[in-house]
């Protein structure tokens, strides 16, 4: 796999510092090696590129003026929130600017009647939240590092997070976007209100990647925070029950706010690490999350209680009160820290499958695994069927990311293969460019393209992202998939 | 008025492709498919009965090129004249194309042939537990494309979503002609755009969808209904807030105002107390365990100031007598003026007070009677202009009232269609509520969807 993606030919134009310079306010402005080096990855860090230069606009003026100068010079631009993106979306390019939002962290508003809140985009997820908490409101979608994850980043990824099989991923949450085009000017989608008339830009600007438009401000839809969470651990003999286990609980109707799988290895870390009380013997635990009012969170607990000991758990335990329920979150919520302390390294898959195929799936990576002679740990979202097996390696052990990053590309594949997706939650971004040769075909891929070219004829909106070029799938030897000769016929292939 | 006649060439190419039993070409014939709910209607040059996606991109691949026009068309109850074919142009009915191809409850999902029915669908998942959420109120006879194709909600929109929130994926085809997949088979995906969402509520001006695959919710145990009046709108509004605020989401949440109400009172003896100035009905789904403390719930959040009665009702007579206010509406405005003005729109739910308020000035104003209900957990109100079309001079006064309405709602931060889309009926409205640079952007995307221009053009956004 090349580190950097970009296939075009560079084309640095280092004028821009100065005239960047000239716009911005002092110290705005980063160019040296020192300043730049923090920008060169986000957090895939298997991919390092120092951008030419930083910009850190402190205002929608000073980004259209940012815009306006690298358009007119046909310089490419990149924007970055706080860098925690998985998939190398925010990964600068050696000849573009790189636009950090750093400073658009204002929380504008908090609406309780309309039940919204206005936002810039470098706000945490979580002070959003946090901003809503006095009115008894909260903000839904939650990815594991909302502590330290920029809004405009969630909405320029459609980040999910553990809650989103109940409550949905970033587009099912957010109400208006401020943007600025390619040309700078300034634009909004989308409306406080159910449905705007025309296309829905609003979706098709969400988990666009930086490619399409510039965000510079974000209306989000708050929820009522829900009466009461209750959660239950279930300890499973193996794997594939636990995976059937999850099947049953969705198909009996119910739509826990979280449910959650952790394989045995990931179990003993978590274990190892935070002493959550989890059962180190089990090969696989679930975690189940549901939230409500009152009664209904009481009834939903006896039914799922139920479906749990019927599909096989060996232990099923509801925590007794709110420290154990926080406990028991707090082993899943360590558990990448936790397997981090396993190996030297590891590298965080993001495929997602239909839910029934979660047993045979499960099976299929540990016998990858072992042919490639790596370990696997699982920690994922198993209500949804998207899967975060974490491949443990050691970078100074020649040959092992090589092999590493293969084992992922076969689990992509896989995923692709039963019907699902290389990606769940994290983006495409450079790390999955591979893999979306193998999901879309050429047509599907070349309309992707022209919707960009829609938005940003130039190519200078985060080039080189989320969408393969043709020449590199051709490259990737996907293309004999694309003259009807798929490798798994008889699949749906949504 | 002379229509355009498409060539006998052209003609026999179509023929070929659907088979000359598909193909109608007899004006007589076609003026059937030339009209939906809009009243409005144009004569095709032709129309083919589809079965399969090749087909579709067959006949569009010969369209293309040669300029003709194209609508698709599922059993026309659209509103807004979406499905209004360009006059001599042909029209693709999805009528036959109807399959249900299978049902998966494990994924809760279902894959499904465009020109199948809401209620055909409804009723082969409910044996399984399953439905559907989208409910428009001609669910009967209204086809899933169409819903998909003008993002079509209903009543239960404001706890389970519009048609967006309940699809996976399509596969559709471009105005090129080719077919393309988007979005996924799980509940999660991230790749590339989502041209899902972005060819939902495209009117048929993006692509033409020829299968979906969608997202099934478990079917609720259990329901509870109440009735709440309220002395005025204000009364009404600040319990429509109160409910949305508390964690109890109703499956529906429909109000009427006192033009409404009165409209109906003229009719039939309801029962209401004179003083009634606004009616919610409110209904709560979930399992049977907990269904009447959800219910209580409800009614807690409904008792503010202003409130005059509140009712629930449990069993399907109590459930139909509680109805009977608002059922009895429809048939007494048809009654009234049957060439009323219905326009759809949505304003936010905290300015709906001042919504209605500002609505009643109008009507004021201008002396035409508006008569107001809607979906009022997600702010969708159904204006109705009564009007007769023979009194120039009210369809006069009737349009500039309609002209105030929408600033009115713009201004408000509302929308100018909930659920009903846009098609030709508003669309010289879009601009006051779109940015110039969003309108251009959407213009641009339509021409990489359809770069013959040829995909039901003139619907849905304003010319350039």
């Amino acid at each position: 796999m090349p580190r950097i993606p970009d296939e075009r030919p560079l084309n640095p134009q280092p004028d821009i510092i100065a005239a960047l310079s000239a716009v911005l306010p002092a110290g705005t402005v980063l160019s040296s090696a020192a300043e730049l080096a923090p920008y060169e990855c986000d957090g895939l860090t298997a991919f390092r590129q120092r951008p030419m230069v930083v910009a850190l606009p402190e205002c929608i003026e000073q980004v259209q003026q940012v815009l306006r100068l690298c358009h007119d010079a046909r310089v490419p631009v990149v924007v970055r929130g706080a860098g925690t993106g998985l998939s190398g979306g925010a990964l600068p390019l050696a000849d573009g600017v790189l636009v950090s939002l750093a400073k658009f962290n204002r929380i504008l508003a908090v609406d309780p009647d309309s039940l919204s809140a206005r936002v810039q985009p470098g706000v945490r997820n979580l002070a959003i939240s946090e901003a809503a908490a006095p009115y008894g409101l909260y903000y839904a979608p939650d990815p594991s590092s909302q502590i330290a994850c920029t809004i405009g980043g969630n909405v320029a990824e459609n980040s999910g997070g553990v809650h989103c099989l109940k409550y949905g991923l970033t587009v099912h949450n957010i109400l208006k976007l401020k943007l600025l085009t390619i040309e700078g000017e300034l634009f909004e989608v989308g409306r406080e209100a159910l449905d705007a008339p025309g296309l829905d830009l609003l979706a098709l600007l969400t988990g666009s990647e930086g490619m399409l438009a510039v965000i510079v401000e974000i209306t989000v839809k708050l929820l009522p925070k829900p009466e009461r969470a209750q959660v239950l651990l279930a300890a499973f003999a193996d794997v594939e029950t636990a995976g059937a286990a999850v099947a049953g609980i969705i198909a009996a109707g119910i739509t826990p706010a979280g449910l959650e799988m952790m394989d045995n290895p990931a179990i003993r870390a978590a274990e190892d690490f935070v002493q959550a009380g989890y059962p180190v013997e089990a090969e696989a635990v679930l975690i189940c999350e549901l939230d409500g009012f009152n009664a209904e969170v009481s009834f939903e607990v006896m039914r799922v209680r139920e479906l749990l000991l019927s599909a096989g758990a060996t232990e099923v335990r509801t925590a007794a009160d709110e420290a154990e329920r926080l406990l028991f979150w707090k082993g899943r919520k360590a558990a990448f820290p936790a397997v981090g302390r396993l190996s030297p390294d590891y590298y965080c898959m993001d495929g997602t499958i239909p839910r029934r195929e979660l047993p045979r799936v499960l099976r299929r990576i540990a016998e990858l695994a072992a042919d490639y002679s790596l370990r696997v740990a699982n920690v994922f979202h198993a209500g949804d069927g998207n899967l975060h097996p974490l491949i443990l390696y050691d970078a100074n052990h020649p040959g092992e990311l090589e092999r590493a990053e293969e084992l992922g590309g076969a689990i992509l594949e896989l995923c692709v293969a039963v019907g699902g997706t290389v990606t769940g939650e994290h983006g495409v971004g450079v790390e999955k460019l591979n893999q979306m040769c193998v999901q879309f075909n050429t047509t599907e891929l070349e309309q992707m393209h022209r919707v960009k070219a829609a938005f940003d004829p130039h190519g200078l909106l985060n080039p080189g992202k989320a969408v393969p070029t043709l020449h590199r799938c051709a490259e990737f030897g996907a293309m004999h998939v694309h003259h009807g000769e798929l490798k798994f016929p008889e699949l749906p292939r949504f | 008025m002379s229509t355009p006649k498409l060539p006998e060439r052209l003609v026999r190419a179509l023929a070929d492709i659907v088979g000359a039993e598909a193909l109608l070409t007899d004006p007589a014939d076609n003026w059937a498919y030339g009209y939906d709910n809009s009243r409005r209607q144009e004569l095709p040059g032709a129309v083919a009965f589809v079965r399969t996606a090749e087909q579709v991109c067959q006949l569009v691949r010969r369209c293309g090129p040669a300029g003709v026009p194209v609508t698709a068309r599922g059993l026309g109850t659209g509103t807004t004249g979406a499905t209004v074919p360009e006059p001599g142009g042909l029209v693709i009915a999805f009528e036959r194309m109807n399959r249900l191809l299978d049902i998966d409850a494990a994924n809760r999902l279902a894959h499904v042939e465009p020109g199948l029915t809401n209620q055909q669908l409804q009723q082969a998942l409910a044996p399984q537990g399953f439905f559907w959420p989208p409910d428009p109120t001609s669910a009967a006879v209204c086809t899933i494309g169409g819903n998909l194709a003008y993002n079509s909600a209903g009543p239960r929109a404001v706890k389970y979503g519009t048609p967006r929130e309940n699809t996976l994926g399509l596969t559709a085809v471009t105005g090129n002609g080719e077919l393309i997949r988007t979005g996924v088979e799980t509940t999660k995906g991230v790749v590339g755009y989502d041209l899902t969402r972005l060819l939902i509520g495209s009117e048929g001006t993006l692509a033409l969808i020829v299968g979906a695959t969608l997202k099934l919710s478990p079917k609720p145990e259990a329901k509870r209904t109440l009735a709440a009046t309220y002395r005025d709108i204000h009364a009404a509004a600040t319990a429509v807030a109160a409910i949305m605020a508390q964690p109890v989401t109703p499956c529906a949440l429909e109000f009427m105002d006192a033009a409404a109400i009165e409209m109906v009172r003229e009719f039939s003896d309801l029962g209401l107390a004179p003083e009634t100035g606004a009616l919610l009905m409110i209904e709560v789904d979930g399992p049977e365990a907990c269904i009447d403390l959800s219910a209580a719930d409800v009614s807690a959040a409904a008792r503010v100031p202003g409130l005059l009665t509140c009712r629930t009702a449990a069993d399907p007579a109590d459930i139909a007598a509680l109805w009977k206010t608002r059922k009895a509406l429809s048939p007494a405005l048809r009654h009234v003026a049957p060439k009323k003005i219905n326009e759809d729109v949505v304003v936010p739910v905290s300015r709906m007070a001042s919504f209605i308020e500002g609505l009643e000035q109008l009507s004021r104003r201008t002396g035409i009677r508006i008569v107001n209900f809607g979906h009022a957990g997600n702010g969708n109100i159904h204006v109705n202009l009564l009007v007769n079309p023979d009194d120039r001079d009210e369809m006069r006064r009737a349009q500039e009232c309609l002209n105030a309405v929408f600033d009115l709602v713009v201004n408000l931060g509302g929308t100018l269609s909930g659920e009903h889309g846009v098609g030709l009926e508003k669309r010289d409205f879009v601009e006051r509520e779109l940015d110039p640079a969003a309108l251009r952007l959407m213009h641009a995307i339509k021409g990489q969807f359809d770069p013959h221009g040829i995909l039901n053009p003139g619907k849905g956004l304003p010319a350039p």
